[in-house]
C-alpha cells in the first residue's frame, strides 16, 4: 500500500493541543474575574472554574482519542509522520500545562 | 542532491547563466538603490542599521552607568536621565533587537530554504524604509532633547497627557507604532515564504531548523504585535482627542494598558529569543560535527513555548493588586515556560556530547550564550514565584534577570553568527587575533556589569532612578557594575575593529568555509542577486546537504529553473507541508514605490505627532492610493497555462492557482487584525469589569436604526463581493456586482459615521463611549479599505489583470469584506449590549 501524502491542513493540527490551552487560561481568568466582581459563593466559583478545566481537559482527551498516534502510523508518508508525532506530543504537553498552570484553582482562596 | 537534467536543452555554461539571471535580478547602480527590493540588500541594510541603533543604544546605555557609578552623581538631571534610560531600553528592543532578528530572517531564510527570494520583495523593502524612518523620528527627538521619558514601557497615567504634556510620549506612541507595523508586515511576509517558497522535496520534516524557528517566530509576532499598536493607537487617541481609556477618573483604568503592553511584551522576549535560538541550532551541529539530536522535540518544544508564552504576561504585574488564584495561574505557567527552553539546551548540549566539538571563536560565543542565558534563566523561574517576586520588583534584580536573558540570549549567539556567516556576505574570514580577546572583555565585562546588579538589588536599591543615597554597600556595587560596563564597550569595539579587519585584510574563503551542510552555502560567495542559479531538488533532511558538491551543479543550471525567461524574477511555489513544487511564482523587479509609500507612511506620522490632523488625514489616504498602485502592475495580463520549469516539469504562474501567496498573506493579515480586535473587544470588557467610576452617569443609548442598517449593509456588501467573484468565474462581467458592492460599503460607512456622531454617553466624558466610539471607529476603517479592495478590483479588471482563471484579486476582496462583516457584526452587538451590561453592574455588591 502506498504511503497518504500529508495534507496542508495537517499543518493547522499543530496549533490545536495549546490554543485548547489557551482558551482554557482566558475562560477560567474570565470567569473568575466575573465571578469576584459580582461575588458569587465560592462553591459556585470554583465549580465555574473547575468546570471550564474539565472540558478542556475532555477536549484533549477527545482529540487524542480521535486524531493523536505517538507510533507511526503505516498508512502515512514521512512527512505526515512527522506531523502525526509533534501534534501528538503537543497535545501531551498542552495536557500537562493545564493541569500545571490551572491547577491551583481548586485548592487556593477565590478572590482575595 | 539534484538529479541530472530530463530536459531536452543543451546543458549551459554557468558563466552563462549567471550573466542572464545577474541582468534579471540585479539591483541598478547610484540612485537605482534606493529602488532595492532584493532580499540580500534589504537584509543587510536591516543588520546594518540595527548595529547603528545598537551602537547609540549601547551608548546611552553607558551614560546611564556613568551617572550610576557614584552616588548623588550630577553627570546627567534627572529629565535628561529619564530619556537616556527610556531610550536605551526602547532602542534595544524596538530598534535593535526584533530589526536584526528580521534583518538575519530576510538574508538567511531565502538561501536555507533554497529559494531565490522572500514571497513579497516590495512589502520587504516598504517594512526596511518604515524601520529606518521611525526609528529615525525617535533618534532625532533624542537629539531635539524631547525623546520619550516614561520607561520603556511607557505605563499610564505617567505617559498620559496630564502628567507627560510634552510630545515626548507622542514620539514613542507613533514612533513604535510605525516601526512595529513594519515589523507585522514582514512577519506575515516571513510566515507565507517559509510555508510557500521552499525548494522542491523540502517537505516540512526536511526543513532546516531554522525554518521552524523562523516560521513559530513570525506567527508569534503576527499575534503579538497587534494588542501594543491597539494599546499606542488608544493612548495616543487618549492624549491627542481626550478619549479617556486609561484615565480612572472617566472609567478608564491605567492597568489596561500594562495588559495590552505586556500581552506584546511577555511573547516580545520569546519572539527575540527563538530566532537566536535557531541560529544556535544550526550552528552547533556543524562545530559538533554531527546533525542535530531532538530534532522533533525541539519542533514540539517551540511550538509549547510560542503558546505558552501568551499566557504568562500577568507577571510583570504581579504587584499591581490581582487576587491570589490569578497570579497562581502565571506564576504557574511562568515556571512551566523553562520546560521547553530547557529541551532545546538539553538537544545542544546533546548534539555536542554526541559530536567532536570544534573550539574556535563561534563556539566560544556558543559557551558565553550558555552561560549567561542559564543564569538569567534561572533568575527569570525565582521571579515567577509570586512571594520572591514581591521582594525583587522594581529592583536592580529584575534589571539582571533581563539583561542576562536578553543579553545571553541576543547578544552572546549574534555575535557567533557575526562570526560565523560573516564568511557568507563579505567572501572573507575573520582575522581572529583581535576575535578572542574582543570575545574575553565582552564576558567578563558583561558578567561584571550585570551580575553584580542580582547583588544591590536584593539590597533593596530600586531601578529607573537617577542618583541614589551613599549607602555602602550600593556604592561599590553600583562603580563595579560601571567598570564592567566600560569593559564590556571596548569588547564591542575591538569587535567593530575586527569587523573592519576582516573586510580590509581577511583571508578570501572558498564555497564552504565550515564545511556546514545547509543551503546558504551552495552558492558563490558572496551571494549573487538570483541565490541559486538553479533550485535544488531536496531528498533529504536540508541541514544535511552536501553543500559543497550541490553548488557546482546548481550554478551549471542543472536544478529547476536553470534558465532565464522574459526578464522574470522566476521561483517556485511548493505544497505547505510535502514540498512538491505546485506554481511558477514571478517577483516583482526593482521600484521606487516602497520608498515613496514609506515617505508618505512616515509624513502622516510626522504630521500626527506635530498634530496637523486633517493633513495626517490626507497622508494616509495618499498612502492607501499609492498600496493601491502598488498592486496595479503585480501579475500577469494575460492566461499563461503550464509553463516549464525543468525536470520535465512544467507549472501554472501563481497568479493562475488558488494557494497562491497573496491568498495565503491575507488570511495571516486577518490573523493579525483579528487579535488586534479580540484585544479591544477585552479591553471593553475589562473596563466594564475592574475600572473605577463604573457605570457612566449618562445612560448609555445607541441608535439601533444606524446601527442594523451598517450591519445589513455590509452583508449586503459581501453578498455583492461573492456576487462579483461568481460573475468573473463565469466570464461574466461583475461590474454591477462591484458597484452593488461598493454603494453597500458606502452605506455601512455612512450609517456608522451617523452612529460614532452620536455615541452616548460622549467618548471624552467616559471610557464607555469611548470604547463604543472605537469599535465603531474599527468598523468603519474596515469599511472603507473594502472600498479601496474594490477601487483596486476595477482598475486590474480593466487593465487585464483578472480573467476567470486570474481570480485572486476578487477573492482577497471577498474574504476582506467578510472578515469585516463578522467583526463589524460583533462590534455592533457589543455596542447595543453596552446597555445591559451596564446595567448589569448595579447588581453587583
Amino acid at each position: 500500500m502506498s504511503a497518504r501524502p500529508a495534507h496542508a491542513d495537517r499543518l493547522w493540527l499543530l496549533t490545536l493541543g495549546f490554543s485548547v490551552w489557551c482558551s482554557a487560561l482566558v475562560i477560567v481568568y474570565a470567569v473568575h474575574s466575573i465571578g469576584c466582581t459580582f461575588a458569587w459563593s465560592t462553591g459556585a466559583l470554583r465549580m465555574g472554574l473547575a468546570l471550564t478545566i474539565v472540558v478542556h481537559l475532555g477536549v484533549i482527551g477527545w482529540l487524542w482519542r480521535n486524531y493523536a498516534r505517538v507510533s507511526p502510523d503505516p498508512a502515512l508518508d514521512p512527512t505526515g509522520a512527522f506531523l502525526q508525532w509533534v501534534f501528538a506530543w503537543t497535545l501531551i504537553a498542552a495536557f500537562i500545562t493545564i493541569f500545571f498552570t490551572l491547577g491551583s484553582t481548586v485548592l487556593l482562596t477565590t478572590c482575595t | 542532491m539534484t538529479t541530472p537534467t530530463e530536459d531536452s536543452r543543451p546543458p549551459i555554461l554557468a558563466l552563462g547563466l549567471h550573466r542572464q539571471l545577474v541582468q534579471i535580478w540585479a539591483t541598478g547602480p547610484g540612485l537605482q538603490r534606493l529602488a532595492a527590493v532584493n532580499h540580500s540588500i534589504i537584509g543587510v541594510r536591516f543588520m546594518a542599521t540595527a548595529f547603528v541603533f545598537f551602537a547609540i543604544g549601547g551608548v546611552l546605555g553607558m551614560l546611564t552607568r556613568v551617572q550610576l557609578a557614584t552616588p548623588q552623581a550630577s553627570f546627567m538631571d534627572t529629565q535628561t536621565y529619564n530619556q537616556v534610560f527610556t531610550m536605551h531600553g526602547s532602542m534595544m528592543l524596538f530598534l535593535f533587537a526584533i530589526p536584526m532578528l528580521e534583518g538575519i530572517a530576510v538574508y538567511l531564510t531565502p538561501k536555507m530554504l533554497g529559494t531565490r527570494d522572500f514571497a513579497f520583495p516590495r512589502l520587504t523593502a516598504y517594512g526596511y524604509w518604515c524601520y529606518l524612518f521611525g526609528g529615525t523620528i525617535l533618534t532625532v527627538a533624542l537629539i531635539a532633547g524631547v525623546a520619550p521619558n516614561g520607561g520603556w514601557f511607557m505605563y499610564t497615567p505617567l505617559s498620559s497627557n496630564v502628567y507627560t504634556p510634552g510630545i515626548n510620549a507622542d514620539v514613542w506612541l507613533l514612533g513604535v507604532t510605525f516601526v512595529e507595523i513594519s515589523a507585522l508586515t514582514l512577519a506575515v511576509e516571513i510566515v507565507v515564504s517559509i510555508l510557500k517558497m521552499r525548494a522542491p522535496g523540502m517537505s516540512l520534516d526536511r526543513m532546516p531548523i531554522f525554518g521552524w524557528y523562523m516560521l513559530v517566530t513570525a506567527l508569534m509576532m503576527i499575534v503579538a504585535f497587534p494588542p501594543l499598536i491597539l494599546g499606542s493607537i488608544l493612548l495616543e487617541t487618549e492624549r491627542a482627542f481626550g478619549l479617556p481609556f486609561f484615565d480612572p477618573t472617566r472609567g478608564g483604568d491605567a492597568l489596561l494598558w500594562q495588559h495590552l503592553f505586556w500581552l506584546f511584551g511577555h511573547p516580545d522576549v520569546y519572539i527575540i529569543f527563538l530566532p537566536m535560538a535557531g541560529i544556535l541550532s544550526t550552528m552547533i551541529p556543524v562545530f559538533a560535527n554531527t546533525p542535530l539530536i531532538g530534532y522533533r522535540a525541539i519542533v514540539v518544544a517551540i511550538i509549547g513555548l510560542a503558546f505558552m508564552s501568551f499566557g504568562i504576561w500577568v507577571h510583570h504585574m504581579f504587584t499591581v493588586g490581582i487576587p491570589h488564584l490569578a497570579l497562581a495561574f502565571f506564576s504557574a505557567g511562568s515556571a512551566i515556560v523553562a520546560v521547553p527552553t530547557a529541551v532545546q539546551l538539553f538537544a545542544w548540549l546533546a548534539t555536542l556530547a554526541h559530536g567532536q566539538p570544534r573550539w574556535n571563536v563561534p563556539m566560544l560565543y556558543i559557551f558565553g550564550f550558555f552561560s549567561t542565558f542559564v543564569i538569567g534563566g534561572l533568575t527569570g523561574v525565582m521571579l515567577a514565584i509570586v512571594p520572591f517576586d514581591w521582594q525583587a520588583h522594581e529592583s536592580y534584580f529584575v534589571v539582571a534577570h533581563f539583561h542576562y536573558v536578553i543579553g545571553g540570549a541576543v547578544a552572546f549567539p549574534l555575535l557567533a553568527a557575526f562570526y560565523y556567516w560573516l564568511p557568507l556576505l563579505s567572501g572573507r574570514r575573520a582575522v581572529y587575533q583581535l576575535s578572542v580577546p574582543a570575545f574575553w572583555l565582552i564576558f567578563i565585562g558583561f558578567n561584571l556589569t550585570f551580575f553584580l546588579m542580582h547583588l544591590v538589588g536584593l539590597l533593596g536599591m530600586p531601578r529607573r532612578i537617577f542618583t541614589y543615597p551613599a549607602i555602602e554597600s550600593w556604592v561599590w556595587l553600583n562603580l563595579l557594575s560601571s567598570v564592567g560596563g566600560f569593559i564590556m564597550t571596548i569588547g564591542f569595539a575591538l569587535v567593530v575593529i575586527d569587523l573592519i579587519a576582516q573586510l580590509r585584510y581577511g583571508r578570501r574563503v572558498r564555497r564552504d568555509p565550515w564545511k556546514a551542510a545547509t543551503l546558504e552555502w551552495a552558492m558563490p560567495i558572496p551571494p549573487t542577486p538570483y541565490a541559486f542559479a538553479s533550485l535544488p531538488r531536496i531528498d533529504t533532511r536540508a541541514d544535511r546537504v552536501a553543500a559543497g558538491q550541490l553548488a557546482p551543479s546548481l550554478a551549471r543550471g542543472e536544478g529547476y529553473l536553470g534558465f532565464a525567461r522574459n526578464g522574470w524574477q522566476e521561483t517556485l511555489g511548493v505544497h505547505m507541508a510535502s514540498g512538491e513544487p505546485e506554481q511558477l511564482i514571478v517577483l516583482p523587479r526593482q521600484t521606487y514605490l516602497p520608498l515613496f509609500t514609506a515617505l508618505c507612511t512616515a509624513g502622516a506620522v510626522l504630521f500626527m505627532l506635530f498634530q496637523f490632523y486633517w493633513l495626517a488625514l490626507l497622508t494616509a489616504f495618499a498612502t492607501a492610493g499609492l498600496f493601491v498602485i502598488w498592486g496595479q502592475s503585480a501579475g500577469h495580463a494575460r492566461d499563461y497555462g503550464p509553463l516549464p520549469v525543468g525536470h520535465g516539469l512544467s507549472l501554472p504562474p501563481h497568479t493562475e492557482v488558488a494557494g497562491t501567496p497573496p491568498w495565503l498573506a491575507l488570511i495571516f493579515a486577518l490573523i493579525a487584525d483579528g487579535t488586534l480586535f479580540t484585544s479591544l473587544v477585552f479591553g471593553v470588557f475589562y473596563l466594564w469589569i475592574s475600572a473605577p467610576n463604573w457605570p457612566p452617569a449618562v445612560k448609555p443609548d445607541t441608535n439601533m436604526l444606524f446601527a442594523l442598517a451598517s450591519v445589513a449593509a455590509l452583508f449586503v456588501a459581501a453578498a455583492g463581493a461573492r456576487g462579483s467573484l461568481r460573475s468573473l468565474v463565469r466570464g461574466r462581467a461583475p461590474q454591477a456586482w462591484m458597484i452593488f458592492a461598493a454603494v453597500a460599503l458606502v452605506t455601512a460607512m455612512l450609517a456608522l459615521a451617523g452612529l460614532i456622531g452620536n455615541v452616548n454617553p460622549d467618548p471624552r466624558e467616559h471610557a464607555l463611549g469611548a470604547t463604543a466610539a472605537a469599535l465603531l471607529g474599527y468598523f468603519a476603517l474596515h469599511a472603507g479599505i473594502g472600498l479601496l479592495f474594490l477601487l483596486s478590483n476595477f482598475m486590474r479588471f480593466s487593465g487585464g489583470f483578472v480573467s476567470p482563471r486570474r481570480i485572486t484579486d476578487f477573492r482577497l476582496t471577498r474574504l476582506w469584506i467578510e472578515y469585516t462583516t463578522v467583526t463589524g457584526a460583533i462590534a455592533i452587538v457589543l455596542v447595543l449590549a453596552l446597555p445591559s451590561l451596564v446595567g448589569m453592574l448595579g447588581a453587583r455588591p
